[in-house]
């Protein structure tokens, strides 16, 4: 198997894993009329420390599963993680992307922009747009809360799922970007 | 050796021929596609609903089994009696309403099978508020079937898989039904709210006669109008608790406080439309 076939595989049942998660999770949040939402945590490990033909992969083929499993049109979370990865590979050089609290930055600040976007793509449907902003809050800010919780266990995870289904090729094959 | 440039370029590069590729992509492989990433997906979900159950099926044991019984014995007191005589009320109530039927030759009021159901998941988020169950088109389910609970109407079947469903609430802002006040014939307008945190789940109704009248002291309750043919007439839905007149003046619109008990659904009964006879 190809090493970029082996981290996709590796990367994507993480993350598709970690969604599975917090979707288990908001079902109990829902008696409390709260929902978390983690997309930016779900593409950063890959997007900041593995190759980019991996990072854009999985964060399609994450996107997509995300997609089968809500009501927006079949792509469009695949697509906003797919330019918010882009996004990331693209300034990843200019940034100490090893640092684990660069990382959590990065994630929060991608979550923050996969919400807004999502915001404004659905806020059409709202019988009132204007009073829906406090739900919007609250969601936004629970789920960053979770993500600074949650993302130095969920990016020592994918680090030792590479290594340990020996697909850590980071030493081996140093990245130019 | 490509310069580092166009290194840089190239995932924007991808990202443009993706959404390219995905925009030319036909419907019938998109659908196929979230279909596989569903069902790849739905086990999961239903064994950690099985576990759930396994949980709390663990946790009552720990209970002393005489503590069980009184509670149940508690909670079915009085309730036995009262069961008995609406079961010969509605018995009653059928045989007058076909009686009806047939001397005002009128069509039968559409027939339904009760399947009950587990909730897998509840997906309460600002923009839908759905619940998966597990029961799916093996059992019959159809998409449009009117969901209940204890407390009334629940919503409707949007999507059905192998072996789990989709629900959409009826306090998901997409939900529109046709309702009435309880005791009054006029259909209105229903609709699923954006339900704020920590609080009851809501929704609105709007063309509302003006001689209607609710207020937080003297709620009315809001029912089903039967109009649509997706819900039986008489439903509960919710309890209106204030109406404003509307800025034209002509109708009134209203805040419909939905039962609690909607926000922790466990367990749920899909209405399956039976066949009609020809």
């Amino acid at each position: 198997m190809s090493p970029v076939i082996r981290q996709f595989c590796v990367v994507s049942t993480c993350a598709i894993g970690l969604a599975l998660l917090v979707r288990g999770l908001n079902h109990h949040l829902a008696s409390w009329q709260l929902n978390l939402s983690i997309g930016g945590l779900l593409i950063a490990p890959a997007a900041l420390r593995l190759h980019s033909k991996t990072a854009l992969f999985s964060a399609f083929a994450t996107g997509l599963a995300l997609d089968a499993a809500t009501p927006v049109p079949f792509g469009e979370n695949a697509l906003l993680m797919l330019a918010a990865t882009t996004l990331v590979l693209g300034a990843r050089h200019r940034i100490p992307r090893e640092e684990l609290s660069v990382g959590i930055a990065v994630a929060i600040v991608i979550n923050l922009l996969l919400f807004s976007a999502r915001t404004f793509l659905h806020m059409s449907d709202w019988p009132d747009p204007s009073s829906g902003w406090l739900r919007i809050f609250s969601d936004l800010v629970a789920s960053q809360l979770f993500i600074a919780v949650i993302a130095p266990w969920f990016f020592a995870l994918q680090r030792h799922s590479l290594f340990w289904l020996d697909a850590d090729y980071s030493v081996a094959r140093p990245e130019r970007y | 050796m490509q310069s580092p440039r166009i290194d840089q370029a190239r995932p924007y590069l991808t990202l443009g021929i993706v959404l390219l590729v995905w925009l030319v992509v036909p419907t019938l492989l998109k659908r196929v596609m979230r279909v596989s990433f569903y069902e790849l997906q739905a086990p999961v979900e239903i064994s950690m609903s099985y576990l759930r159950d396994l949980q709390e099926f663990w946790a009552l044991k720990t209970r002393p089994k005489n503590e069980i019984i009184e509670a149940a014995r508690d909670q079915a007191r009085g309730l036995g009696a009262a069961y008995e005589i609406t079961l010969q009320e509605n018995t009653a109530l059928h045989e007058e309403v076909s009686r009806l039927e047939m001397l005002l030759r009128l069509p039968s009021q559409p027939a339904y099978r009760s399947e009950p159901a587990r909730v897998v998941l509840r997906d309460f988020s600002a923009w839908w508020q759905r619940i998966t169950i597990r029961k799916g088109s093996a059992q019959g389910i159809t998409v449009g079937s009117p969901v209940i609970y204890a407390g009334g109407v629940a919503g409707r079947v949007t999507e059905v898989h192998a072996y789990t469903s989709v629900v959409e609430l009826i306090s998901s802002p997409g939900v529109r039904i046709a309702a009435t006040f309880e005791g009054d014939s006029r259909p209105i307008s229903y609709q699923g709210g954006i339900n704020p945190p920590f609080v009851s789940p809501q929704g609105r109704i709007e063309f509302v006669p003006l001689d209607l009248f609710a207020t937080p002291a003297q709620p009315r309750r809001l029912v089903t109008s039967g109009l649509g043919g997706v819900f039986p007439a008489g439903l509960a839905l919710g309890r209106i608790m204030s109406l404003e007149t509307d800025t034209d003046g002509l109708f009134k619109t209203g805040r419909v406080q939905l039962d609690p008990r909607l926000s922790q659904l466990s367990e749920v009964t899909v209405l399956v439309p039976l066949p009609t006879a020809p």
